[in-house]
């Protein structure tokens, strides 16, 4: 995700600002769509936490109905491209994580190794095998870097794993366990936050134990990875992230097409601008501005994602069956 | 009825950078019937070969896939003796984020690659899967024999 906060990426304006021009609306085909979609798609909430939180408001079937989705803000947000390992160079058995985040608010990071996570916890991550390193802590600010660079490189290792000593299958993949929904992952990195109202009420995050579930008055973003084996050295692979907000946590998910849809259309020869997808792919003359769902394929706009929901109702890039619209009206 | 500006702009870029190989230009009574010409593809019997097609744009295009036939004679397992080309994204695999290049790019594939276990020309397949390397040689001599001159 980019850094750009014109766009609606993972930093969302929140829904109470009703002359916001930014926003996500729904068009719906007449079902009833899973409540992720009512919440601002790009969060998918966790099972037992979120249907009792949105308004369900009995829907009338006709088709294209259009509604505003609810969308939150998120203050921490790690580019999970920009997440790599690296081999420590004073003891080459050690693996750290690098990466670059915006932090909206001061904020702290953590990582942790092949720590548990229970669906019934406030996303508590507990650690046996190996104690988190000690939270870090960054001012508010756009494209921090971890590590930091006033950090000693002899310190990196703290925050590092050294991948010999687990089984590769314990390295390379998410373990479930099927009975109690726990999952254990071999890399998590927390930021989090004090949410902006609450920072008055002399909460501090270093009073808490790290890994702790969240408290209401936290915002967090948490990336899960695992390792890849290459030959004699390791990657890094992100497997999901999820964001904690207003006491709730969310599946970030990633809108295919996003990143170009708000630049202006290229002209003339030279220009390969039908490759470079910032035209609805249908129409090639208005910006793409609508994204199927469940797909998450933003390649219409949002005339033709009407045409098409009457006509074949197959998204053109993938031909999975659409279920609703949503439109993301684009801050510029 | 006016032209949709998807097509204008199709018809720009086409002309504006033809894909390797395929030239395609609209005729001057209708800006939906396109003239196009693929030249076979090396390492391929239709090496040497210049092949003319027509192409159609219907009324519900890009809801509906063109309409693209063969009009130089060719030995293929998947074009029949009408010219007419059995290639999925022109039936059902169609969606509008395709277009008139890459619907021509997929028919120059499909000259590097003949498929004679999806046959339209049951004869031609038959010929490709008992013996191939005759096959290759009739579909040389028809390249040769309509392809290569002023038909």
């Amino acid at each position: 995700m980019g850094s750009s906060s014109s766009r609606p990426q993972t930093r969302t304006r929140p829904v109470t600002r009703p002359n916001d021009p930014s926003g996500f609306t729904v068009v719906n085909g007449g079902h009833q769509p899973p409540a992720v979609y009512n919440s601002g798609v790009q969060y998918a909430p966790q099972q037992q936490q979120a249907p009792a939180q949105y308004p369900q408001q009995p829907r009338p079937p006709a088709p294209a109905e259009k509604k505003k989705t609810k969308t939150i803000r998120n203050d921490v947000n790690l580019k999970k491209h920009t997440l790599k390992l690296v081999q420590d160079e004073s003891d080459p058995s050690v693996y750290y994580p690098t990466f670059t985040f915006d932090c909206g608010s001061p904020c702290s990071v953590t990582v942790f190794f092949m720590a548990t996570e229970s669906p019934s916890e406030k996303l508590r991550l507990r650690t046996s095998l190996q104690s988190p390193g000690r939270r870090v802590q960054y001012d508010k600010k756009l494209g921090c870097v971890f590590p930091p660079e006033d950090m000693d490189p002899s310190e990196y290792k703290q925050y590092g794993i050294v991948p010999a000593l687990y089984a590769d299958s314990q390295l390379s993949s998410a373990e479930a366990n099927e009975d109690s929904g726990e999952h254990r992952w071999p890399i998590c990195i927390r930021l989090e936050c004090v949410v902006a109202e609450e920072a008055l009420e002399d909460h501090k995050l270093g009073d808490l134990p790290a890994g702790c579930g969240m408290r209401d008055w936290i915002q967090s973003q948490t990336t899960y990875a695992c390792l890849e084996r290459h030959e004699t050295t390791w990657s890094v692979k992100v497997l999901k992230q999820k964001i904690w907000v207003q006491n709730l946590a969310y599946e970030l998910q990633e809108i295919y097409g996003l990143e170009n849809a708000g630049t202006p259309v290229a002209e003339g020869p030279g220009q390969p601008s039908d490759d470079l997808g910032r035209e609805c792919v249908i129409c090639m003359s208005e910006p793409r501005d609508t994204t199927l769902l469940p797909c998450r394929h933003m390649c219409l706009c949002h005339e033709c994602a009407q045409m098409l929901r009457q006509q074949t109702n197959k998204c053109p890039i993938c031909r999975t069956p659409v279920r609703s619209l949503l439109e993301i009206t684009l801050k510029t | 009825m006016a032209l949709p500006k998807r097509i204008i702009k199709e018809t720009q870029r086409l002309l504006a950078e033809p894909a390797p190989g395929i030239s395609a230009s609209p005729s001057e009574e209708n800006a939906r019937y396109f003239n196009v010409m693929i030249i076979g593809p090396s390492t391929s019997p239709y090496e040497g070969g210049v092949y003319k097609l027509e192409l159609y744009l219907p009324e519900d295009y890009p809801m509906a896939a063109p309409k693209v036939r063969f009009l130089t004679k060719i030995y293929h397992p998947n074009i029949d003796k009408l010219g007419r080309i059995c290639l999925d994204i022109l039936k059902d695999k169609w969606s509008p984020a395709l277009q008139i290049r890459t619907v021509l790019l997929s028919i120059q594939a499909l000259l590097s690659s003949p498929n004679p276990d999806d046959p339209l020309d049951e004869n031609v397949a038959r010929q490709w899967r008992e013996d191939e390397n005759s096959a290759i040689n009739t579909a040389k001599d028809w390249t040769r024999i309509y392809a290569m001159q002023d038909n």
